[in-house]
């Protein structure tokens, strides 16, 4: 049984392990969120607010506002009343129909006096 | 061969009667209108031939205005005539048996007989002489014929109001007959109120009618009045009529006819 032990020996590979060992290799992103840390939370909350936005818009489209309507009074039906009528309307019918004119017929003018004599004309 | 021919003859004489007998039997309106008109064309003629005839007094000229005047002379007693006798059919259409107007009624035909006396007359003119003497003649009697028609014109509009009374008193009759028994005592003393009150308008007929004075027609006729202050009088004969019928129908509608 032979025990096998690798020995890393590439500098650049034994300076990154040691880097990551150490926490080195964080030092520039930890500079870097520090530079740009406002930016990141305003970005974060407009992030937070859009979603709250589009989850309140899902909400508000899923339940229908209720509708009002009056309540149902049916067809209306038009009240149709017989008149009675006389058997004499008739008789009131010729008297309206009755003319106070006079005189009627109008009498036409006639010349009683044709002759050739006179220049009545 | 005869009797082959008999029977298409008689269908076509059929035919034609029916499609003229509308103008044959012409009613008293058309033959006034018709001989109205033959006076209206013969009279503009006829002032159109005087007034050549007395501007150029020639031979031909005189000829032409005589035989004008003939025939408007004819054409006016006829057209005459016929007024009388429209009036006269129209009263008739009345159906009515009211003795105030048979004065008026038997003076219209008088006066209708004579303008067709006059109108058969006219026809015997033969020279400007005749014709002067034809008018003259007719000046002196034409005033009272004349007149006459103005009461028939009255006389016309009495016949339809005394129809309307006759006809308002026959459907009075009708009603009381259809009434519940006994009457209640309200509706009694609506039916004596109707009575009563057709009695006042009988009355106010009756004073229209007799008011016709034939005796001096002339004079009556040219009064200024005579057409006015008889309006008056339609005029209120007529609401009383309206009224008085208004009131029967309500009974008719509240009492009579069934109830829907």
């Amino acid at each position: 049984m032979s025990n096998l032990k690798f020995e890393i020996t590439n500098p650049e590979a034994v300076k990154l392990l040691n880097d990551i060992k150490t926490g080195a290799y964080l030092v520039p992103i930890k500079a870097w969120i520090t530079r740009f840390k406002w930016f990141l939370v305003s970005g974060l909350v407009l992030v937070v607010l859009l979603i709250a936005l589009a989850v309140g818009k899902a909400i508000f489209q899923r339940s229908k506002p209720p509708v009002f309507l009056p309540p149902d009074l049916g067809t209306p039906v038009p009240t149709t009343r017989k008149t009675v009528k006389s058997d004499y309307e008739w008789i009131r019918q010729n008297i309206q129909n009755f003319s106070t004119d006079l005189p009627d017929p109008v009498i036409p003018p006639f010349d009683n006096a044709i002759d050739l004599e006179s220049d009545n004309i | 061969m005869k009797c082959h021919l008999f029977f298409p003859i008689a269908i076509i004489l059929l035919v034609i009667a029916s499609i003229t007998s509308p103008f044959v039997l012409a009613d008293a309106k058309s033959d006034y209108d018709y001989q109205y008109g033959q006076y209206r064309t013969g009279y503009s003629e006829f002032v159109i031939l005087k007034r050549d005839y007395l501007n150029t007094s020639s031979l031909d000229n005189q000829q032409k205005a005589m035989l004008s005047a003939k025939q408007t002379i004819l054409a006016r007693d006829l057209a005459k005539a016929s007024l009388n006798w429209y009036l006269m059919d129209r009263i008739a259409s009345y159906n009515i048996d009211y003795n105030p107007i048979k004065p008026v009624i038997t003076s219209l035909d008088t006066a209708r007989q004579y303008f067709l006396a006059q109108a058969k007359k006219s026809q015997s003119i033969i020279t400007q002489e005749d014709l002067n003497k034809f008018t003259q003649s007719n000046l002196a009697t034409i005033s009272e014929n004349d007149s006459i028609v103005k009461f028939g014109i009255v006389a016309n509009k009495v016949a339809a109001l005394v129809r309307i009374q006759t006809d308002s008193s026959i459907a009075l009759d009708a009603i009381i007959l259809k009434l519940p028994t006994p009457i209640p005592s309200g509706l009694a003393a609506r039916i004596q109120e109707l009575k009563d009150s057709s009695k006042i308008i009988d009355g106010k007929i009756d004073l229209l009618a007799n008011n016709l004075n034939l005796a001096d027609a002339v004079a009556e006729s040219v009064n200024e009045i005579f057409f006015t202050s008889r309006v008056e009088k339609l005029v209120e004969i007529r609401e009383l009529q309206l009224d008085w019928i208004d009131r029967l129908i309500d009974i008719d509608i509240n009492y009579v006819q069934p109830q829907i």
